[in-house]
């Protein structure tokens, strides 16, 4: 009789140590996550975007609820800074692993004058079959521009290319939920952005 | 068989502690110097334990098991003294904490069957009672003298952003090479023209059509700068061209003063920053390809490059 409420004192002991303990890691799991790129408070629903991809396929923002979207805005006469993003962009598809088709990797021509579809098609999917490459005309790529921020200047240069374009270097986020949540500026590193990336694939949507 | 199991638990635990010791030292050396104090007390305690279980070993058993393990509950959620962000629940960690819990069971099992020489034996509610109160004093102690101690010791702290450097943008020349490695192994010779060396020669793959980037490095060990002032290659028309980040907007500009390599100083001719530009392409360049550039200098006589196309 008496060994057995030694025993239950014993028994209730160790349960307290591994209710509180498991108490603990569940508090340390549910830490707000700190996102290493430009968080957007609050957080808005992105403006749409509609446009065709190389391929002839229509892409639309507003049908990829439920993933999460990069968006960069570059031109294929860009050998230095667009191409390091659509490698960076490559680098988060490879981490992304299994979870890769949870994202679309979308690059926006800045430059619709010079950049066909043909264009785009040998300049995107050599990075990655799977990136959309859309273009459009300077009409419907105008309010897109404007709903993101996107600055667009063409300079003339005397380079060979003829002129080259300004433009915002940044990679926008869109959620699950289609919301414009986060912008990484041009230099974040690819590992920062894929743990950003990571997050946002396994949010709930609500 | 219970002693035993206490003396494996507390000895387990000071050798994990041992063990992890240098990889704390190196993100915070106070962590490094808690550890091995710690690792060090836990081997001694099951020594001595097993040497004679007294009280006094019993209760100081609680207060160092117990201690620890609060300590760690603690820093889980909050800021450890002597670092920046709580400390990850890592499999060495729980191993550790596990070991030390099955330590203070293994203790409050001999201390109910009367097996430690010198307990007053008491009902088993206060036993309890004191095992966790000696626990969560002994561990919010050692947390609140670490924190008073922090500031005397700033020396001891961990990094600010461990980690995670400050780069440049573009300047980080490694990030969009996830097969290539750093730009000193591309696996070709350094090339020499006069006091400067040219390395890490390397190209984007491209396609006609489709402007293609060299990047490569200047090194001038001389006493005199020089200038890169032009290039030339069979295969496009080459162009040294500048990324600008403005704010968050990027500006290519043309260089075709060249670009100066200071004496005794280097050139990076890497992504986001500098690039010669290959402007239609005569072929594909494929991963792997080689091609020739010529670049010619101020000074240093011209010299020919042979730069690998590398997969991005």
């Amino acid at each position: 009789m008496k060994i057995t409420r030694q025993k239950s004192w014993i028994y209730a002991a160790v349960a307290l140590f591994v209710v509180v303990l498991i108490g603990v890691i569940i508090i340390s799991l549910r830490q707000p996550y700190t996102f290493n790129g430009s968080l957007i408070v609050p957080s808005t629903l992105s403006g749409n975007i509609v446009l065709a991809n190389y391929d002839g396929r229509v892409f639309n923002l507003s049908e990829q609820r439920g993933k999460v979207v990069l968006v960069f805005f570059g031109y294929t006469t860009c050998p230095d800074v667009c191409p390091t993003t659509l490698a960076d962009f490559k680098q988060i598809r490879t981490g992304l692993d299994k979870k890769a088709g949870e994202v679309d990797f979308v690059f926006i021509s800045v430059d619709p004058e010079r950049d066909t579809a043909e264009r785009i098609g040998k300049y995107v999917p050599a990075f990655d079959p799977t990136f959309w490459g859309l273009r459009g005309s300077p009409e419907t790529l105008a309010p897109i521009f404007d709903a993101y921020g996107v600055f667009v200047e063409k300079q003339e240069s005397a380079s060979a290319t003829g002129y080259l374009v300004s433009h915002t270097a940044r990679v926008y986020v869109i959620d699950k939920s289609g919301n414009l949540r986060l912008t990484f500026p041009y230099g974040t590193p690819p590992d920062a952005m894929l743990e950003d990336v990571s997050h946002l694939v396994t949010e709930s949507t609500n | 068989m219970i002693k035993l199991i206490a003396i494996m638990a507390f000895g387990l635990a000071g050798c994990i502690h041992l063990v992890l010791a240098p990889q704390h030292y190196v993100h915070a050396p106070a962590h490094g110097i808690f550890f091995i104090l710690a690792g060090i007390a836990e081997v001694i305690w099951a020594a001595m334990f097993w040497k004679r279980p007294s009280a006094t070993t019993y209760y100081i058993g609680l207060i160092l098991a117990g201690g620890l393990l609060i300590l760690w509950v603690l820093t889980r959620f909050l800021i450890p003294p002597f670092e920046h962000e709580p400390g990850p629940i890592d499999a060495g960690g729980l191993l550790t904490k596990m070991s030390e819990l099955a330590g203070m069971i293994s203790l409050f099992i001999l201390a109910r069957q009367g097996q430690i020489a010198g307990l007053a034996r008491r009902n088993t509610a206060r036993m309890v009672g004191i095992a966790i109160g000696l626990a969560v004093i002994s561990g919010i102690g050692a947390y609140q003298v670490g924190m008073a101690a922090e500031p005397l010791f700033p020396g001891l702290g961990g990094d600010a952003e461990n980690g995670h450097e400050e780069s440049m943008p573009g300047m980080s020349t490694g990030h969009n090479l996830p097969s290539g490695g750093s730009n000193t192994d591309v696996g070709d010779t350094p090339v020499v023209s006069g006091d400067l060396r040219i390395e890490g020669a390397r190209a984007r793959p491209s396609t006609p059509g489709i402007p293609s980037a060299v990047y490569l490095i200047i090194i001038n060990g001389g006493q005199n700068p020089d200038r890169l002032t032009g290039v030339q290659t069979d295969i496009a028309t080459a162009e040294i061209h500048q990324s600008q980040l403005d704010g968050n907007v990027v500006k290519m500009v043309p260089v075709p003063e060249g670009i100066e390599i200071p004496a005794g100083g280097r050139v990076e001719i890497q992504p986001g920053g500098y690039h010669i530009m290959l402007v239609g392409l005569k072929r594909e360049l494929k991963p792997g390809d080689e091609v020739e550039i010529t670049l010619s200098f101020e000074k240093s006589p011209s010299v020919t490059v042979k730069v690998t196309v590398q997969a991005q």
